[in-house]
């Protein structure tokens, strides 16, 4: 039986060990390289990451992996983003300094501000449009971050609250095959295994 | 729904080991790390954090972080222990850790605080504080490394107001090892500096200690550890006693 490739792209920035032997659980095989070749044998890219921002959107440069993303992108190639990797997916980021994204989806990324942080477990609501994560709706997942993304609705998967009267903050984002993830989905337990597990299967058959 | 509190599992490691801490003072082995923090991992903890106590010389353990890294966790992993600065953290990163948690260096190099917030997040950093009270009941903090204590200085402050990291661990000393529960003096000065969620840990070993906690609206997390080794399963039966506070239901994992 196929086993599909998983490629986790390594830019320096982000808990790759952890994934990588996530993926290898799942009965992915799965691959840590920032090697065009490498990255070409996948079925599915992986863009992790843990940090600031500015520093991802510069080591990504150095590596020239923008380039290299944003083909993929255009060709269709699955991507999926998690956490800094979905914000990185956006046009800009604004705070600090102005940083240009990957620009894959349109929008920019913002600091949370009431409170400042989404920490730990939350409900994710789906859009119901989107059929990559439609069974993983009412699912708890689990958050840490303090800068979210902002966009239009159309690119818009999945929200969660913090505060029931407050308004929702954004949880996923998705654009042809191209799918970001706030949550860390490796850090799930069931729900989130069962959600990598689905959405890697779809996105490679 | 909105965001929930957490119940974290809590390892121990001194010398290679888990242990179970009485008072800081004495300590009883109870396997490796990987053992214990693999338990966790499928009893359904919110979170887990492992604070490696001998490395205040030595640097992190990243043999141990990657060790545990390598298991391929499916819960949040927290380490604390032995970080000086920027390198060392995101090395503790690529490991495997998703948050950090700073003791020694809050009080002896706050800068060093803030470097490694600028390259990791605010969001991945813990501000650990060891507090004791005096004999007038004052709260201050307790350096392991000097063993005495001294008021929460203006630097400490200063970054906890600033938000220059995204939590607040309140480690109860004199709680530590035994079952009388959370002292909340303590939390109470901590509730005083700045808007920061706080976690609790010392002490903590019953369904009633950790529902006095979550009660309280700044506490984001309860962190228990040595009451966890007694029995399988042990999160589960906490949750199941504290159904009416807002923690997960466990699901179990996915080898179970």
């Amino acid at each position: 039986m196929y086993s599909p490739m998983v490629a986790i792209v390594d830019y320096g920035i982000g808990n790759h060990t952890s994934l990588l032997h996530t993926m290898r659980k799942l009965g992915f095989r799965a691959r840590v390289s920032h090697s065009a070749e490498v990255l070409d044998q996948a079925d599915v890219l992986l863009l992790p990451g843990v940090g600031a921002f500015p520093t991802a959107m510069s080591r990504l440069h150095s590596l020239d992996l923008v380039n290299y993303l944003s083909r993929a992108a255009q060709l269709g190639r699955p991507l999926v983003a998690i956490c800094l990797g979905m914000q990185l997916l956006a046009e800009s980021f604004t705070e600090v300094r102005l940083t240009t994204g990957l620009g894959l989806i349109p929008g920019s990324v913002i600091p949370i501000r009431s409170p400042r942080w989404h920490i730990g477990w939350n409900v994710l609501e789906v859009a119901p449009t989107n059929h990559f994560l439609h069974s993983s709706d009412g699912d708890y997942m689990y958050f840490n971050y303090s800068y979210c993304y902002s966009g239009p609705d159309v690119f818009i998967s999945a929200r969660c609250r913090v505060h029931d009267n407050e308004l929702p903050l954004v949880a996923a984002i998705s654009r042809g095959s191209v799918l970001g993830l706030q949550f860390y989905p490796e850090k799930s337990q069931l729900s989130g295994l069962n959600l990598l597990r689905r959405l890697i299967g779809s996105m490679v058959h | 729904m909105t965001l929930l509190k957490r119940l974290i599992g809590t390892v121990l490691v001194r010398h290679g080991l888990a242990v179970q801490s009485f008072g800081y003072r004495r300590w009883l082995p109870l396997g490796t790390p990987e053992c214990v923090v693999q338990n966790l991992d499928r009893w359904g903890a919110d979170g887990i954090v492992v604070l490696v106590l001998d490395r205040s010389d030595n640097g992190p353990d990243f043999n141990l972080i990657k060790r545990l890294g390598e298991i391929g966790l499916s819960t949040p992993f927290t380490y604390g222990g032995g970080l000086r600065n920027e390198a060392d953290a995101c090395q503790a990163v690529r490991f495997g850790a998703e948050r950090l948690v700073l003791d020694t260096l809050l009080h002896y190099n706050p800068n060093a605080v803030k470097a490694i917030a600028d390259a990791i997040g605010a969001q991945a950093l813990v501000a650990a504080l060891p507090l004791v009270r005096d004999a007038r009941g004052s709260v201050r903090h307790y350096l392991h490394r000097r063993r005495e204590s001294v008021p929460i200085s203006s630097a400490i402050r200063q970054l906890l107001t600033q938000e220059v990291v995204s939590e607040a661990l309140v480690v109860n000393v004199d709680g530590e090892g035994n079952c009388n529960g959370f002292d909340p003096y303590l939390l109470q000065e901590l509730e005083q500096i700045g808007n920061l969620p706080l976690l609790a840990f010392g002490g903590i070993c019953t369904p009633d200690h950790i529902r006095r906690l979550l009660k309280r609206p700044r506490v984001s997390g309860v962190l228990v550890g040595n009451s966890l080794n007694y029995r399988e399963h042990a999160i589960s039966h906490l949750k199941s006693a504290l159904i009416d506070q807002p923690l997960r239901t466990h699901h179990p994992c996915i080898d179970e």
